[in-house]
């Protein structure tokens, strides 16, 4: 398929709905609104590319030719939009442009965040454009392929300083006043809040209940309060001839402890096989956390790394649990939904081995 | 074979001549959905082999473990285990088994036991690592 058919021939996307973009007069109006903000005459979308991954969002890669003014030239973006099914918990396309503008000020690796745009009128959905970083993404290459990534330690040395530059912004912010902060402490909010979606479900579930009493009972006394990702693991950066090159999919960012973000990153469910690789399946915790803490200036109590790797597992169990909901109540029938329904025993397993041995 | 026993071998069969005959001859884009399918299958066969020998297991563990169940649920039936289920979980959020002691013991027994049951069907692979 040719990127003309792909423009103008009123295409399909991969589940076989006719996608805004790919509507003329969508283009068209989309092309006007960068020519507007890059003070230019004309604007021509050279080619248009759905990129995979996301159910919540949509990010397509665009190369656009801008005909004069201050940004001339050939330009290589993604634009980023809602996908028909939104979640709650996530942020809008707005929260996280705003989001992704702080961060790429910290400098924090991530694709430079370019234009917002909340005007319906111009593709049907709010979106924002940022520039299209290179590399490989997909999780079980990284974590098996060892040509791709040559050297294990550097890598996990970057993604440990990357992340200490996210945990740098702290509250307040002049620029993030649209995220709030959990008012009994990020580790509490996240118990109570899993709590209200687990009594949304038909069945019961006693092994991520006795993990989550666990939890409130074990949780810091003190908690720093930072941004946090919200999803950093392997799968959601990109690596470029072995180097760190983005963080991408920051839509669950917020206001957090930001041991959750290591956590979430070493939980075991996340080494996509590899599990000798503590560090995202890709290299050694203490490579990792040597570059956290040379940036950040802080020591990782490792005791309080683990409580946060058993939140993890827990997290991800709800989120399997409602992802299969969706498949078992009829809202969304999907085999790749129920069959994420069949991974809350490992997950479930995972978090009893790690609280049951170290008892409260 | 007798008809239970015979419509699983055809699950197995077919599950066979999935992976043997038509994901070599697929084209790259459709292997993922093809091992989903291959997968489903494999974990129905192992649900079926459980059958409700654990179910009943797990609903005469979790009697010990909650006050008073009444009369109608000490029968099993999945409707009782789900009720008793919602019960014990109640119990733990209400601080039942944080002292502990033989009745910690039994709930962590209990939770072990049923969590691997389940994964014995769902991924028998991650049950042996």
């Amino acid at each position: 398929m040719n990127t003309d058919t792909l423009i103008r021939g009123g295409v399909n996307d991969v589940d076989g709905r006719v996608c805004p973009l790919d509507a003329a007069e969508s283009r068209d109006r989309l092309c006007a609104f960068i020519a507007a903000a890059t003070r230019a005459n004309a604007v021509e979308v050279r080619a248009l590319r759905k990129l995979s991954g996301g159910a919540i969002q949509e990010n397509w890669a665009i190369d656009v030719m801008i005909a004069d003014g201050p940004q001339q030239g050939v330009h290589e973006w993604v634009l980023r939009t809602d996908a028909p099914s939104s979640v709650a918990t996530s942020l809008t396309r707005a929260q996280e442009f705003a989001v992704l503008r702080v961060a790429f000020a910290a400098l924090a690796l991530v694709a430079e965040p370019l234009w917002l745009c909340e005007d319906r009128a111009v593709i049907g959905r709010a979106f924002f454009l940022m520039r299209r970083l290179p590399g490989i993404a997909a999780g079980h290459r990284l974590a098996r392929d060892d040509a791709l990534i040559p050297n294990r330690e550097r890598l996990a040395l970057q993604l440990g300083a990357n992340l200490a530059r996210v945990h740098a912004v702290v509250p307040p912010h002049a620029d993030l006043s649209l995220l709030t902060v959990p008012a009994q402490g990020p580790a509490l909010h996240q118990i109570e809040s899993a709590r209200a979606h687990l009594d949304l479900l038909p069945a019961a579930h006693p092994a991520l209940e006795w993990g989550l009493r666990w939890c409130e009972r074990n949780r810091p006394a003190t908690e720093r309060v930072t941004l946090v990702h919200g999803d950093y693991r392997t799968g959601n950066y990109l690596v470029d001839h072995g180097e760190l090159v983005g963080v991408l999919d920051w839509e669950f960012a917020g206001w957090g402890n930001p041991m959750s973000d290591i956590g979430w990153c070493f939980a075991r469910c996340w080494r996509f096989g590899r599990d000798d690789l503590r560090a995202g399946g890709v290299g050694e915790a203490e490579d990792f956390l040597a570059g956290y803490e040379a940036v950040s200036g802080t020591r990782v109590e490792r005791d309080e790394l683990q409580y946060w790797e058993v939140m993890a597992h827990l997290r991800w169990a709800l989120i399997a649990l409602q992802q299969a909901e969706r498949h078992r109540s009829g809202e969304e029938r999907s085999l790749e939904l129920a069959l994420t329904g069949r991974m809350v025993s490992a997950l479930e397993l995972e978090a009893l081995s790690l609280t049951v041995a170290v008892r409260s | 074979m007798s008809e239970a026993a015979d419509a699983r071998d055809l699950l197995a069969i077919a599950r066979t001549t999935l992976l043997e005959q038509v994901l070599p001859a697929l084209p790259e884009a459709h292997r993922y959905d093809v091992l989903m399918i291959a997968n489903a299958i494999g974990i129905t066969l192992r649900a079926i082999e459980a059958d409700n020998v654990t179910l009943r297991g797990e609903h005469g563990s979790v009697l010990g473990l909650v006050d008073r169940a009444p009369a109608e649920l000490r029968s099993f039936s999945t409707e009782a285990l789900a009720v008793l289920n919602a019960e014990l979980v109640a119990a733990i959020r209400a601080g039942k088994f944080d002292d502990g002691g033989e009745l910690g013991e039994r709930l962590h027994v209990h939770l072990l036991e049923t969590v691997r049951d389940r994964l014995r069907v769902d991924n028998p692979k991650a049950l042996a690592r």
